[in-house]
């Protein structure tokens, strides 16, 4: 009877417990973080910590007039992310917290200068975790703040989420965690990178990043330099390239889609070249990643040799110039030639990794079962290598769709 | 306390095995053993079950043709001095196995559920609901045990399933980690991880029979064996060796990462719940063993009264460690001595059996 008792008590005890009536807070008493920004200071040796706190927004307002604001910002000059922290406390009655926090985006001279002493407590602080979004802000991450107006209903954790997920439609940009870029950082068999965001001056320039690769029609751009007006100014586009914890140069837009192919991150994209029997027109083509890459590896006289083989597939979307590649004998001409303009894509990515000694792709993987231990892996000091790699690159496009057509009429 | 019970069938017997063997992965040591093997992590952990079950396969052995439990065998091949000094061991290993669980789960529940909480309030309340539990006999501590397992299990293996999108194969490699003899090395001293497995010798006669011991034994201990060297390759795959090697949770860090889309994310907090439960039974089986030892060596016709103060004790002991990594310490360190119950009991029961033997005739009935 009394362990009756005794057991009835403790289980009355466990559901107050375990409801959480102990250091419980209700969702109207907590500060939501949903973004953290951090910049390096104009004061020695401190960091700019900008705080996005969610604003709650009540259902079925905001009908008509002024839409109403989702977001606040604040910005603390402080030693570490522990002190702002602490600061955030001083502004607002409600309690704050980290663990809603979607994206941390890191200011482009503090990712120069180094972050390794920014993440490392990142990942320690049980309120982060490894899904967080790591991004790079051309500029600021306050300034990226400020000018961030999504301008579509909903959460502003949801718009960062949404948005970052999204990458996979085209890989302009990829999603980027903690828990990859931390890894990364530790590891020495690939270093890191992380999505570029910027502010758009919206003016319509065109500032492209290079000269276009023969036959592409489309030009790269780094971010916030995409000829553009209207819409939310801030935009997603791009990497950072890191070696070690900094950052070392940025990748336009394409160079980060051919990054995708390489790391197996890329589903689908549409790319527009030049008709290879008619140039000034272009077809467009919806890619995606046919097949896993291969990877032919070898060691010859210590010097790493790679062949990566990307097998691509695409779809006809549009042709204009009336010429029919559905036809087998026109079909591995275009094939061809997608494959000759990806593949010039992709080698251009890879010398720059090799001419910055970062290896982003994570070639160094492909090496590791060359070696019995982990210690002679260690030895081999893969990061010194890299460079001097022999990486060789194919890409093999297949036609197999033609959308909803299946020939071209000429025009009569 | 019933000493000839002989109602626990071989689903308890497993369920009693992989309990107790198995909570350790929700705690540092999949960490730890990257930390000594790298690569080879898994084999170091299938090589230390691999030891305790042929080992503990052997006690049941003997035990099958005395009779009785560890106890009665070792009365009976060495006498009462012997039997004394046995349960003194075992009590000792699965005390100690008792406060290092209570302190390392209490710690735990700060770290990842209640960060406000008071320290000792959670060790408490783990020494309670264990002391409570156990007060109903190991007997209902096995019946929870095979009702909880199938959740645990496909609970686990759901983890493993949901973090395949941030596999990474080629942490797999280098293979040999820091070395295959290293591997055998660790994986044969650390193998009082599963010295738990001993308990079906403990409680032989709270069994149906030799054979269902030895199912429970192959069952429990290979099921254990099996998740833990899925978890090792899982870990592996997600952290790598160098950041699989800074976690203090690897589970928790592992459930925490799981991100399929919007809707089904953060579901860390369901998986504390589950781990709880483990930890609540692994500490109360230890517990129970503890008390079932020292009532059987005194010859108490109950042990019940004794738990109040050996729950006490246990609470206090495990509160004395400064800090959880001195407690991460002491556990490395009773890995080690423990491995003696694993490997030196059963060594001189064989060799006592051996020779001895030819007075021994098969007991197929315990």
């Amino acid at each position: 009877m009394y362990l009756r008792l005794a057991a009835v008590f403790l289980l009355g005890i466990s559901v107050m417990v375990c409801g959480g009536c102990n250091g419980a807070r209700e969702p109207d008493e907590l500060a939501y973080s949903v973004a953290v920004g951090i910049d390096k200071s104009a004061k020695k040796g401190m960091i700019d910590i900008t705080y996005v706190g969610a604003l709650p927004v009540v259902v079925g307002e905001g009908g008509g007039g002024d839409k109403p604001k989702m977001t606040t910002e604040v910005t603390y000059t402080v030693p570490s992310l522990a002190e702002a922290r602490n600061l955030l406390n001083s502004v607002t009655y409600f309690v704050p917290t980290l663990t809603h926090v979607k994206i941390l985006v890191i200011g482009e001279e503090l990712a120069k200068q180094g972050i390794g002493d920014i993440i490392g407590p990142l990942t320690r602080f049980r309120e982060y975790r490894g899904t967080n979004y790591v991004v790079v802000a051309k500029g600021t991450a306050k300034d990226f703040f400020k000018n961030n107006k999504p301008g579509i209903p909903g959460t502003a954790s949801r718009y960062f989420e949404s948005m970052m997920e999204s990458s996979v439609e085209t890989s302009y940009f990829l999603k980027t965690t903690l828990h990859e870029f931390y890894q990364r950082l530790k590891d020495t068999d690939g270093t890191s990178y992380a999505t570029m965001v910027d502010v758009n001056p919206q003016t319509m320039e065109d500032k492209p990043a290079k000269s276009k690769t023969p036959g592409e029609k489309m030009e790269e751009y780094y971010a916030g330099d995409v000829p553009r007006a209207g819409s939310n100014p801030v935009e997603f586009s791009g990497a950072a390239m890191f070696r070690g914890d900094k950052m070392v140069a940025m990748l336009t837009n394409a160079e980060t889609r051919s990054l995708a192919m390489l790391t197996g991150k890329y589903k689908r994209s549409y790319i527009t070249i030049e008709d290879p029997l008619a140039p000034k027109h272009g077809i467009n083509i919806n890619l995606r990643q046919g097949e896993k890459n291969e990877y032919i590896t070898q060691i010859v006289d210590g010097k790493p040799v790679v062949q990566v083989t990307v097998l691509l597939e695409g779809e006809i979307t549009s042709l204009p110039s009336g010429i029919n590649y559905e036809q087998p004998e026109y079909k591995e001409l275009l094939e061809e030639s997608i494959s000759q303009i990806m593949q010039q894509e992709i080698t251009q990515l890879v010398i720059r990794t090799q001419e910055k000694g970062a290896d982003i792709v994570g070639f160094g993987y492909q090496f590791r079962s060359k070696f019995k231990t982990w210690q002679d892996w260690k030895e081999y000091a893969w990061q010194e290598k890299f460079p001097q790699a022999d990486i060789r690159v194919v890409v093999k496009c297949k036609i197999r769709r033609t959308a909803l057509m299946w020939r071209t009429t000429p025009k009569q | 306390m019933n000493y000839q019970g002989g109602n626990m069938g071989i689903a308890a017997g497993i369920a009693l095995v992989f309990a107790v063997t198995i909570p350790r992965v929700f705690l540092t040591s999949l960490a730890s053993r990257l930390v000594d093997d790298a690569q080879l992590a898994w084999f170091s952990v299938a090589v230390s079950a691999g030891a305790a079950m042929i080992m503990t396969k052997v006690l049941l052995y003997i035990l099958s043709r005395t009779g009785g439990d560890v106890i009665d065998g070792v009365r009976w091949l060495l006498g009462s001095t012997a039997a004394w000094l046995v349960a003194l061991i075992y009590i000792t290993i699965f005390l100690a196995n008792t406060v290092l669980l209570l302190r390392e789960f209490a710690e735990n529940t700060l770290l990842t559920a209640l960060p406000l909480s008071e320290f000792s309030l959670v060790t408490i309340w783990y020494a309670v609901w264990a002391a409570v539990f156990i007060y109903f006999g190991i007997e209902v501590v096995g019946r929870v045990a095979y009702m909880v397992l199938p959740f645990l299990v496909a609970s686990m293996l759901l983890i493993v399933i949901l973090l395949i999108p941030f596999y990474n194969v080629y942490q797999l490699v280098p293979w040999q980690g820091n070395g295959l003899e290293i591997a055998v090395y660790h994986g044969l001293t650390m193998a009082g991880t599963n010295v738990g497995a001993v308990i079906l010798a403990i409680y032989a006669r709270e069994f149906q029979n030799a054979k269902t011991t030895a199912q429970a034994l192959f069952w429990g201990l290979g099921g254990s064996m099996l998740i833990k060297v899925v978890y090792t390759q899982s870990y592996l795959m997600t952290f790598g060796v160098y950041v699989g090697q800074e976690k203090i949770l690897p589970f928790f860090e592992m459930t925490r990462l799981v991100y399929l889309n919007r809707f089904l994310q953060r579901i860390e907090a369901l998986l504390i719940a589950l781990w709880a439960m483990v930890s609540i039974l692994a500490i109360a089986i230890s517990l129970y063993t503890v008390v079932y030892l020292i009532a059987r060596i005194l010859e108490l016709p109950s042990g019940r009264p004794l738990v109040p103060l050996v729950a006490a004790i246990t609470a206090n002991v495990a509160m004395m460690p400064p800090d959880i990594i001195t407690a991460i310490g002491y556990e490395k360190i009773y890995l080690y001595i423990s491995s003696a119950g694993v490997y030196a009991i059963p060594a001189l029961l064989f060799l006592a059996f051996f020779l001895k033997r030819k007075g021994v005739k098969r007991c197929t009935s315990v």
